[in-house]
């Protein structure tokens, strides 16, 4: 992935906060596959998204405590890493009509 | 060395597989590994536990048991699926360690927080579980191996103990006890048993591995604590292949780094060690770098990737009979290492 398509990808999540798994990007889910940790980009790319689908969730333009939005973010690369293996082995995605940004439900 | 002979004996070198992943193509500390009918070897990740300020049971990711395909060279692996989650549910672990394979085709994983041995068929369906401890942490299930008969032998990390049980959960025997003499034990980690029902037992924090019978009568040992050829430091497991050789990971230095698969012949004496081979990345772990630019430009200007090649802290061995290698979880490096057994090799003659 290069810098172009990063900072595409960053404005996504920045646009996108409630999109919903089933129309995650699949560049997205397949970075989350190569490594068992999130990259940098990784974690700017859930921590954007995160933020924004927090804020529209909750109604206030407010930021959530630092450990919130760490674990949020192991959450969302896990669930991405998940999914990602369901598009490999063409297995249904449970979490389809979940928003991809959430953490709700989570673990 | 990518080729090691010793004593009539070679081991080649194959290909290494795995990444770091905590679902699909990679491995989350993979730990142990056990080779089905099916062509699948089921490789047990115990996962990580990373996520603060949560319950304590959902604090984990990547545990689970990968099914994939060994292949016969670099490249020729695939992933088939996984089964399993982190949690203390039924169905769920917190710290699988082993997993083993019965006549029947059923697998049983330990899970070591839990105290408790799980089975699933070889789709990975989740059939049942039975509990060997009233309070989970006292027992502390790690090593898991079956007979020919289906008795279960199981060793208890917290316990130094070594139990028998039948599939359904029945505690035949126990033998073993917290000491250094004979027939005690220090952390037990990895068990096998050979075809003629001898069991080894990596003795941990004993620096040895131990020989008993089906009903735990002590039979010898192997090994002592050093760091010289044929001494132990920390075994984690063990493997016996078909001619009655025996392999033993454990955390010894080697060049780089600790990790070494110490090699004794069936009548115990030591033939050699491996200390990883992994000069060319694995087909996963070739991906990520393809994928990512910054990772590709920064291994362009490291002067040598030597450091990468070794085992870290290997922590599972097994020998896969049908294909005549043996396979090394090798644990820190989230991949696993693979080595042919060639018969009739021959010395490169070379007259220069």
């Amino acid at each position: 992935m290069d810098r172009a398509q990063e900072d595409e990808l960053l404005k996504f999540a920045e646009e996108h906060p409630d999109v919903l798994c089933k129309d995650a990007p699949l560049e997205i889910l397949e970075e989350c596959s190569h490594d068992a940790e999130p990259t940098p980009f990784l974690e700017s790319f859930f921590e954007t998204g995160f933020k924004k689908w927090f804020a529209k969730k909750t109604g206030y333009d407010i930021t959530p405590p630092r450990y919130e939005i760490t674990n949020a973010i192991l959450l969302l690369h896990f669930r991405a890493n998940k999914m990602y293996t369901y598009h490999v082995l063409n297995e249904e995605n449970p979490h389809s009509e979940q928003m991809f940004f959430s953490n709700e439900e989570l673990n | 060395m990518l080729t090691t002979t010793a004593s009539g004996r070679t081991y080649d070198y194959s290909h290494s597989i795995g990444r770091g992943a905590q679902s699909g193509m990679g491995f989350n500390y993979p730990c142990g590994m056990t080779f089905g009918p099916n062509g699948i070897t089921y490789v047990i990740n115990r996962g990580a536990e990373t996520i603060s300020n949560v319950p304590w049971n959902k604090t984990g990711v990547g545990a689970r048991v990968s099914m994939i395909t060994l292949g016969d060279g670099h490249g020729e692996e695939t992933f088939t699926g996984e089964f399993g989650k982190y949690g203390n549910g039924e169905g769920e672990f917190i710290w699988p360690t082993d997993i083993a394979i019965s006549s029947d085709d059923t697998l049983y994983v330990t899970d070591e927080h839990m105290d408790k041995i799980l089975s699933f068929d070889l789709d990975g369906k989740f059939i049942s579980e039975f509990f060997l401890s009233d309070e989970p942490g006292t027992f502390g299930p790690a090593g898991i191996t079956i007979d020919n008969e289906d008795n279960l032998y199981i060793t208890g990390s917290f316990a130094s103990q070594v139990r028998k049980y039948s599939t359904s959960g029945d505690l035949i025997s126990s033998w073993g006890e917290q000491g250094t003499e004979e027939g005690q034990l220090n952390r037990p980690w990895g068990i096998t048993i050979d075809s003629e029902n001898t069991i080894y037992v990596a003795d941990h924090k004993n620096h040895r591995v131990q020989l008993f019978d089906t009903d735990g009568n002590f039979k010898s040992s192997i090994g002592s604590y050093g760091n010289k050829f044929g001494e132990l430091d920390h075994p984690t497991a063990v493997a016996v292949d078909t001619n009655g050789d025996i392999y033993i990971s454990d955390w010894a230095p080697n060049d780089m780094h600790w990790g070494k698969v110490h090699i004794f012949s069936k009548d115990e004496k030591y033939i050699v060690s491996l200390a990883g081979d992994a000069q060319q990345l694995s087909r996963w772990a070739e991906m990520t770098i393809a994928a990512n630019t910054d990772y590709l430009r920064r291994r362009r200007e490291v002067k040598s990737t030597e450091s990468e090649w070794s085992f870290v802290l290997p922590t599972g061995i097994a020998f896969d009979e049908q294909n005549g290698r043996v396979v090394v979880a090798d644990c820190q490096r989230q991949r696993l290492q693979i080595y042919n057994k060639l018969s009739g090799y021959m010395v490169p003659q070379l007259n220069l």
